[in-house]
């Protein structure tokens, strides 16, 4: 637990910092299609469920405090 | 009692971003490098753009005249004997005039070009990618690219090396059948031209036509009445007063390119994407489609820019030109 307390959700800004990068770059040539394919699509999910995870260990502490 | 360390901020916020950056390189090598990798361990060579009589092309009518149907509609633009000009080309095959014109004022004022373009037939109207082949990201320099292909007249086209998905042809080879999110221009065998904007399209019929070239990149500018589009499907990034380069249709046989000059003050400044369709709404075209334009846009003729790239221009992935066998021994 002290472990998902720490490390995820640095590890979710990470992600979350990746995927606008990756927005970003897309907007400027679309043709390279990196908003297609499974990397950015995995990406995403993973960013998506450590944003859930986070969210529920920081709502749990909330509730016992 | 032990002191609990903990790691300062700034250190904190430095891994993070290390961290977003690696995941970056990750996807960005999973997208880009592999497909890159692979091309270039088993390079695909693309179909030479030698003109052929293409099966489905319109037989000459059955009166005795051995010209095509297009050399015969089009009688008054070609000639028996070659003619090479400064801007312009006229053979029994093929005829091209380029103009330089102007478009808007002051200093929005660009400058762009227009090749009116008649073929005898469809196979004069081709295609060439970088050094002759489908690796990722390899371009070519536009001039060496129209010596080796022999072209009497190219632009840039969609920048095909760059493309990691799409419905891509060239040459009435396929290179990809993806769903792409880019309205299409599809070049049929018995030369129309058609756009289609993403989404509308149904592969299985554009395949059952025979096409020669299908184009990916887009938007395409023009309604199916020929009037300007009142949105279009371009990025923000790319919707600015830019350099461009487009490909416009009449009816089968005749075409036209235009390429618009930009990014230069005092010379030109570009044009938007609207704009860009209201020069071919103005021509009287029934089709138009954007290619790749910024430092892509270019127009060479008889081996000669006619376009003023900015900033040099850089290296193509490919090219769309028109060519004749043995032209340039008249030349």
């Amino acid at each position: 637990m002290k472990l998902i307390r720490t490390v995820l959700p640095n590890l979710c800004i990470a992600m979350t910092l990746a995927l606008v990068t990756l927005l970003i770059l897309d907007s400027f040539n679309p043709l390279l299609g990196l908003l297609r394919g499974w990397p950015f699509l995995i990406l995403s999910l993973l960013d998506a469920a450590a944003a859930i995870i986070c969210a529920a260990v920081l709502y749990g502490d909330s509730r016992r405090s | 009692m032990k002191e609990k360390k903990t790691i300062p901020l700034l250190n904190v916020v430095s891994l993070d971003l290390m961290l977003a950056a690696l995941i970056v390189a990750l996807v960005l090598f999973l997208r880009m490098g592999v497909p890159l990798l692979e091309s270039r361990a088993a390079p695909r060579n693309t179909p030479a753009p030698t003109p052929a009589p293409i099966p489905t092309a319109q037989a000459a009518e059955p009166t005795g005249d051995p010209r095509s149907e297009w050399q015969i509609r089009f009688a008054e633009h070609f000639s028996a004997e070659t003619e090479i000009g400064e801007r312009s080309y006229r053979s029994e095959n093929v005829s091209i005039e380029i103009e330089t014109l102007q478009f808007g004022e002051g200093i929005d004022a660009s400058v762009y070009h227009v090749a009116d373009i008649y073929l005898g037939s469809p196979e004069f109207f081709q295609t060439y990618t970088a050094n002759g082949r489908m690796v990722y990201f390899e371009t070519q320099p536009v001039e060496e690219m129209a010596a080796d292909s022999h072209a009497i007249l190219c632009i840039s086209g969609d920048f095909l090396t760059y493309q990691t998905s799409g419905f891509l042809m060239r040459n009435g080879e396929f290179y990809r059948q993806d769903t792409p999110l880019n309205d299409l221009c599809v070049l049929y065998a018995d030369g129309v031209m058609e756009t289609y904007p993403a989404g509308t399209y149904d592969a299985q019929q554009i395949i059952e036509r025979s096409p020669r070239q299908i184009w990916s990149f887009g938007p395409a500018l023009l309604d199916a009445e020929g009037h300007v589009l009142g949105k279009y499907n371009v990025s923000t990034a790319v919707s600015y007063p830019n350099p461009r380069s487009a490909v416009g249709y009449y009816e089968p046989g005749h075409y036209c390119f235009v390429v618009v000059d930009g990014r230069q003050e005092g010379y030109s400044h570009g044009v938007t994407v609207p704009e860009l369709a209201r020069i071919f709404e103005e021509l009287g075209c029934k089709a138009a489609y954007n290619l790749d334009g910024g430092g892509s846009a270019v127009m060479v003729f008889n081996h000669e820019r006619v376009s003023r790239q900015s900033n040099g221009g850089r290296a193509l992935g490919d090219i769309l030109l028109i060519t004749e066998p043995g032209w340039e021994e008249e030349a």
